[in-house]
């Protein structure tokens, strides 16, 4: 290998690990939080549970959501892909928390 | 690094399998706070014994034994509290746990502050003459455990999220590590002494498996504590982002009895015999935790005894009495069910309700925690220096030096810790913060000679330090007060007796790890001739 692809394919790999940090670190929380919430109100609105209480086991189980959704997100062989599905679904479960919030 | 090391470094990346991604995922999780969740780990595990470490570091304190008659004793302290503090908005009076030493503790809140400004009282009375105790100030214990999460030296809320993102880290560690495992039960007996790397991979291992449930749940367990402050998305997504909603939201899960104002009028106050009775008629074979007046002397005044905690539950039950007229008003209201696990959830992580065998077995988890992330920052370092043949690049020194210098340089400043409690003047002004002072300085000072000496010889010399220090504290315990170990034992003073006799026993075990500490390396070149050799080339 010669030097000079030698350094592209270590700034690629830089780029690469950079955007998966953030997108655990800042992509994970949101989605995972958006997720909690969606669920927390869904629950509440069919009467299963207070919405406090929701909320609790919710913001509990996000620790764990967390951790296996950075699982993915540095597993998962395409960034591309790992965007693409985390911002798809994430802006599905806003629109989902609008609709919750204002039905 | 030049180039062609990073493209080496590849070989280690996430991208592969999923064990080679988990793999890479669990070394740098693990690896970009180890120090400081080592700090957390050795500092919380002193946190099980901060009672008995107290006790220690109060040699004043006397050795008491009585029966603890409730009834005479809370009323003594009471009138205690009238007499020093009369014009106090609370008074608490907290009764000793098994673990204490038999002394009480009272708390007054002042309505004016004091002479020295203190808004607070806060005394250790004699239960059977009702006196207070003079003892030295000291951090003791409970200085040790609250740094394992409030950390020093930065504010509170700060070290409180630099400490949970480190959490948090650990828990992503945990389960990749998990998961990157192929032989855990393999694991678990497996131990080449002697094989280098192989060596520290099979000591990672082996303390890693060896306490994975209490890693677990030490680990989720402690974020749990600050659910809302290190996971603020869902509740913020769906109720607000409000103050307002955070403090109901906590009322809700945590319901208490809100306290009525005062009024202004001063009434007669009850004996506190009567409700202390319908307390123990309710309870009968419980141990009382404490009795707290608020607005004593006020018609107004409430009186709550609160028991302690039975299993794992967190909250002991309290009855709230009407201070005046002793009639039993309220019992603590039940909390949900979610709340009842984070409780029972936070209860696991302090094992309060421990005895002292699961205490010992708490501890020796906690330091098993603390050999998990040191052995998997020494195999890090370890790795990156087999890499080349020559002196390794400046980084992978310094992560060497910061290994000792965290490693065994913090053990060596709590010892220090213990060392200037018998050592520092007793009359000296912030004698207890100037304890942690001297913790601080001789961590330092590890660090300074872990980089200033030739590696091995400095594991060698402060191993050989932290031994001397820990096996020597019973003798200047001797030498500088009357509550020694031929005192202790004679006495069943088995509190400060274990002390002694567990720094004995950690020295010897620590003498035994500085014999078995690799030789150093003998100089036969200068070092300016090993900076002079070619760079390694790898994976050209």
């Amino acid at each position: 290998m010669g030097r000079r692809d030698g350094a592209n394919v270590a700034t690629s790999y830089r780029w690469q690990v950079a955007a998966r940090c953030l997108l655990a670190l800042v992509g994970g929380v949101l989605w995972v939080s958006a997720c909690g919430a969606v669920i927390s109100l869904s629950l509440a609105r069919l009467g299963w549970m207070s919405m406090p209480e929701g909320v609790h086991i919710m913001t509990l189980a996000s620790f764990i959501g967390w951790c296996a959704l950075g699982m993915w997100i540095f597993y998962a062989p395409s960034l591309r892909r790992v965007t693409g599905l985390l911002l798809g679904s994430g802006g599905a479960l806003c629109i989902l928390l609008v609709v919750l919030h204002t039905a | 690094m030049d180039d062609d090391d990073q493209v080496k470094g590849q070989e280690e990346t996430f991208h592969g399998g999923f064990r080679q991604s988990m793999a890479w995922l669990h070394t740098w999780a693990g690896l970009v706070l180890s120090l400081l969740l080592y700090f957390v780990f050795i500092t919380g595990s002193f946190g099980y014994f901060n009672t008995e470490i107290t006790h220690w570091m109060q040699p004043e304190m006397p050795h008491l034994q009585a029966e603890l008659n409730v009834a005479e004793q809370s009323q003594a302290a009471l009138d205690h509290l009238q007499r020093v503090a009369p014009d106090a908005s609370r008074y608490l009076v907290r009764f000793p746990s098994e673990r204490a030493n038999g002394a009480i503790r009272v708390f007054a809140n002042l309505k004016t502050p004091d002479a020295k400004g203190a808004r607070n009282l806060n005394q250790l009375i004699d239960p059977d003459t009702g006196s207070p105790i003079e003892a030295r100030s000291t951090g003791g214990g409970n200085a040790l455990y609250r740094m394992h999460y409030a950390l020093h030296y930065i504010p509170y809320q700060a070290a409180v999220y630099t400490v949970g993102v480190a959490t948090l880290f650990m828990l992503l560690a945990i389960f990749t590590g998990i998961v990157t495992h192929k032989k855990i039960l393999a694991d678990f007996f497996t131990l080449r002494v002697g094989k280098g790397q192989r060596s520290w991979l099979d000591a990672h291992n082996m303390s890693s498996v060896l306490a994975l449930p209490f890693m677990l749940m030490i680990t989720y367990s402690g974020l749990v504590f600050y659910t809302f402050q290190y996971s603020p998305g869902v509740a913020v997504l769906s109720l607000g982002a409000e103050q307002e909603t955070f403090r109901t939201l906590n009322r809700y899960l945590y319901p208490r009895i809100e306290n009525p104002q005062a009024t202004g009028d001063a009434a007669q106050m009850v004996p506190v015999a009567g409700p202390l009775e319908t307390a123990q008629a309710l309870w009968p074979d419980a141990r009382l935790r404490f009795l707290q007046i608020n607005h004593p002397g006020d018609a107004a005044a409430t009186l709550s005894i609160g028991r302690w905690p039975e299993g794992i539950a967190r909250r002991g039950e309290i009855l709230y009495f009407d201070a005046v007229s002793g009639e039993l008003h309220e019992r603590m209201p039940a909390q949900p069910p979610s709340s009842v696990f984070a409780s029972a959830t936070m209860s696991l992580h302090e094992g309060h309700f421990a005895d002292y065998y699961l205490r010992w077995l708490y501890f020796l988890s906690g330091l098993l925690g603390a050999a998990m992330i040191a052995t998997g920052s020494l195999l890090w370092a370890k790795k990156r220096r087999n890499q080349y043949r020559g002196r390794p690049p400046r980084s992978i020194r310094f992560v060497e030096r910061a290994n000792l210098g965290t490693i065994v340089g913090l053990p060596l400043g709590c010892a220090a810790y213990f060392w200037a409690n018998r050592l520092l003047p007793v009359g000296l002004d912030e004698r207890a913060a100037w304890e942690l002072h001297c913790l601080f300085v001789v961590w330092a000072l590890s660090f300074m000679h872990a980089g200033a000496r030739e590696l091995r010889c400095a594991w060698r010399e402060q191993v050989g330090l932290l031994a001397g220090l820990f096996m020597a504290l019973p003798l200047l315990n001797a030498l500088t007060t009357d509550v020694h170990l031929g005192v202790t034992l004679g006495q069943g003073d088995w509190v400060r007796a274990g002390f002694d006799l567990s720094a004995l026993v950690f020295g010897v075990a620590l003498l035994f790890v500085r014999r078995r500490l690799p030789a150093p390396e003998p100089r036969s070149q200068p070092i300016i001739a090993m900076d002079s050799l070619p760079s390694p080339k790898i994976g050209g």
